[in-house]
Order: C-alpha cells, then sequence, then structure tokens
C-alpha cells in the first residue's frame, strides 16, 4: 500500500511537470500578434500610465481589470444553477459500491483519474502564463469525478473522501475566497478613505490599493489571480460534482452515513467477486 | 524541410478523418459510430500536438491533452449507456 | 491552406449538426452532437483561442454529453414518428 501510494504520488508529480513545462513554454521571444499588441499597450505600459491597469502580468490585467465582472457573473449564474439541481434532486443518500464496469475499464479509469486531476490543477496554477482559467479547471476537474461515477460506481466517491456534504463546504470555501478578494479593495477604501474598488488588482495612481505579489515574483503571480483561480476551480469542480451525484442518486436510496457505508460495500462487492 | 514534412503529415492525418467521417456519417450501429467518432478525436489530437509544433508554441499542446483525454470519458459514457446499466450504479 | 481546412471543417459541423436534428434515435443525436463539439474545438484551436477550445471541449464534449445520456436514460430512446 505505501509503495504503491509513493507510485501514484511520483507518477502525479511527473505528469505535473510535464504539464507545467507544455503551459508555461513561450513562442520565440519578441513574437508579439497584433490583438497581444493592443492589450499590452493597455496592460502595463509605462509611458501611459493614465490608461494602464497597472498589473505587470498582461493576462491578469486582461482577465481581471478588464473581464472582471464577466468573471463574477459567470461565478453567479453557475452558483444559481446549481442551487436549482440542489432544490429539485437533494436527498440524503447512503451511498453503496456496486459492480461498476469491467476492470480493464475500472483500472485505467484510475490512471485516467490522476492525470485529469492533475491537468486541471495545472491549468489553474498556470493560467497566469498560458490557455486556461479557474472554469476551465474546475470543469475539467468535475469530469474527473463523472468518469468515476461512470466507470466505478457512485460507491467509489466516499473512498476518494467526496461526499455531498464535503463538496458542498468546498464549494463554499471557494465562493468565499472569490468573495474575500473582490470585495477585499472596498473594506481597504472605506478603512483609509482613499479611492478603491471592487475587483482591483493592482495599484493605479489614483487607487494605492494593490494586492502583494505571490510566491515573490509581480510578473509570474501578477497579484491576486492565483487564489481567485484555486477559489473558482475549486466553487466549479465541486459545483458539477454536487450536480452529477444528486441526479445519478435514486429513490431507493436512503439515510445514512456516506463514508462508513462505501467502505462496507466495497467489502461486500470483493465477497461477490471471489464467490 | 521539417516544416514540409509536418505538413505533410498533417495532411495525412485529415486523410485519415475523412475516410473515419465516412464511417461516422453511414455507419449503421451506435457502436460503429462511436469508435468511429474515437478515431476522429484521437487523430484531431494528433493533429493540434502536430499544428503547436508547426507554429512553435508549445502552450497549444496542453489542448491535445484536454481532447484525447476528454474523448475517453465521452466514450465511456456511451458504452456505459449501451450496456444497460443506469449511470452510478 | 488553414481558411480551406476551416471552411471544410465548417461544412463537416453543418453536416453533423443536420444529422443530429434529424436523427430518431436520441442517442445517435448525442453521439452526433458530441462529434459536432469535438469539431468546434478544433476550429477555435485554429482560430488560435486556446482557452475557450478548453472551455468548449470541457463544456460542449464532456459535460453537455454527460448530461444528455443521463436525461436520456430517464426518457425512452426512440423518437415516434
Amino acid at each position: 500500500m505505501k509503495a504503491r501510494t509513493l507510485a501514484e504520488v511520483l507518477f502525479t508529480a511527473a505528469l505535473f511537470l510535464v504539464l507545467a513545462y507544455a503551459m508555461t513554454g513561450y513562442p520565440e521571444f519578441g513574437f508579439v500578434r497584433p490583438l497581444g499588441g493592443f492589450f499590452l499597450y493597455h496592460t502595463f505600459n509605462e509611458g501611459n500610465p493614465g490608461l494602464w491597469s497597472g498589473s505587470p502580468n498582461a493576462v491578469t490585467g486582461i482577465l481581471w481589470d478588464y473581464r472582471g465582472y464577466d468573471t463574477l457573473f459567470e461565478t453567479m449564474v453557475f452558483y444559481i444553477g446549481t442551487v436549482a439541481v440542489v432544490i429539485f434532486f437533494e436527498r440524503r443518500a447512503r451511498l453503496r459500491q456496486t459492480r461498476g464496469m469491467s476492470m480493464i475499464v475500472s483500472a485505467s479509469t484510475r490512471l485516467i483519474f490522476i492525470f485529469i486531476i492533475t491537468s486541471a490543477l495545472t491549468i489553474t496554477i498556470f493560467s497566469v502564463k498560458g490557455s486556461g482559467g479557474g472554469f476551465q479547471g474546475g470543469s475539467i476537474m468535475a469530469i474527473a469525478y463523472v468518469a468515476i461515477l461512470v466507470a466505478l460506481s457512485k460507491g467509489f466517491l466516499p473512498q476518494l473522501k467526496i461526499n455531498v456534504k464535503r463538496a458542498h463546504l468546498l464549494r463554499t470555501l471557494g465562493l468565499t475566497i472569490i468573495a474575500a478578494m473582490t470585495l477585499t479593495p472596498i473594506v481597504f477604501s472605506i478603512a483609509t478613505g482613499t479611492e478603491a474598488f471592487a475587483l482591483q488588482n493592482q495599484a493605479k495612481e489614483w487607487a494605492p490599493f494593490g494586492f502583494p505579489a505571490f510566491l515573490g515574483l509581480r510578473s509570474l503571480s501578477g497579484g491576486s489571480i492565483i487564489p481567485i483561480q484555486i477559489g473558482e476551480t475549486l466553487f466549479v469542480g465541486m459545483g458539477f460534482t454536487i450536480m452529477f451525484t444528486l441526479l445519478t442518486l435514486k429513490g431507493g436510496d436512503e439515510d445514512g452515513d456516506g463514508e462508513e457505508e462505501g467502505g462496507g460495500g466495497e467489502k461486500k462487492a470483493g465477497k461477490e467477486a471471489e464467490g | 524541410m521539417i516544416d514540409a514534412i509536418l505538413v505533410g503529415l498533417v495532411a495525412i492525418f485529415l486523410a485519415s478523418i475523412v475516410i473515419a467521417a465516412y464511417r461516422l456519417i453511414r455507419g449503421p450501429t451506435i457502436p460503429d459510430r462511436m469508435l468511429a467518432l474515437d478515431i476522429i478525436s484521437y487523430t484531431f489530437a494528433v493533429v493540434m500536438a502536430l499544428v503547436a509544433v508547426l507554429l512553435r508554441s508549445p502552450f497549444l499542446i496542453a489542448i491535445s491533452f484536454m481532447l484525447a483525454l476528454w474523448f475517453y470519458v465521452g466514450s465511456l459514457y456511451v458504452a456505459r449507456y449501451l450496456e444497460g446499466g443506469e449511470i452510478g450504479d | 491552406m488553414i481558411d480551406t481546412v476551416i471552411n471544410l471543417l465548417l461544412v463537416f459541423c453543418i453536416l453533423l449538426t443536420a444529422l443530429s436534428i434529424r436523427a430518431k434515435d436520441l442517442l445517435l443525436a448525442v453521439v452526433l452532437s458530441g462529434a459536432e463539439g469535438v469539431v468546434v474545438a478544433v476550429l477555435f484551436y485554429l482560430l488560435l483561442a486556446p482557452d475557450i477550445a478548453l472551455i468548449q471541449i470541457a463544456a460542449g464534449v464532456g459535460i453537455a454529453t454527460a448530461f444528455f445520456i443521463l436525461v436520456l436514460k430517464k426518457l425512452r430512446r426512440y423518437e415516434e414518428e
């Protein structure tokens, strides 16, 4: 068991490194597309500080200073969708392990699960440099859980330490991170009497509030983007997981504690396989 | 030189996509079409990787990973449906 | 050359959409709309919009297909005349 856990961790780490290398690669130095030139002019233009967003990371500038409300309303729409599904389909359920698909499919799905989760994290964290972002990472993470649901049956989810209640908690945690990062500039503004606006990321001439740069490098982290993307990933991924878990539950499933039942069910399934 | 080889490879893969697309549209049963769709999407993933090499932009490679992974999951759904069981059991 | 490929893919996309609208077997319609999602993702990729392609792959191919098949499980598979 120990060796297997170690192998899984090493596999995940190696995949993470490869994907990180792939995500952060650059085209040849100095190559800028015309649209990229426009945004570079308006994000960190030392010669024209009236226009810039003040962000040394252009991706952060575009995503957060130009499209911040877009992301915020996307999150809101998704929140309402999740609430609708929860209202209509919520039942407390005992998750029983059942047969699932054949062994070949189950084994390859376990490998693919690690691959998908790793790439979701990579897409989330390295979205400051390449393509990707919170919504993409979240839906990729959700697909990993859906694959487990389809191939290994819903009784396998408790073994991944995921049930509906925990998914709700993680989703709320993600939402709290986003709300905190959104509202911090306003609180700062009220407290100190200076100008600031919601979703502000970096300091400007007329609004001195700025998030500190994480990891020490301003251009790598771009201020508030990494916590916000991680929050968005948790929110979207866990939201989709809740939706799919609730949609696959049936009326016959009764109340109970999901976790212990999952373990017991596994033993039962093992006995059936032996017999 | 290497660019010409890459363009030729892309052309060959696109031709194989055309052949699989015929089976996708004509194929009499669902498993036929699903296999054709698997071939199409994996080949598209390869084409995407080749195009990323051709354009010398490594961050485009990640999309081809995603497409390949996705289609694995997509064919799982259909297989599960055809197997007859309830999804989630 | 890239324009020709994009135009051919658009024609293929329209063809797949028309077929999936006409299909009487709803599972077939789901498979064909999944194929259409793949083609649209490749189009976004060729137009150099990789993050939109990522969303299209995740939402259009993964999540939409899963929802449709879940719903199809609760309905009849064949559409009547």
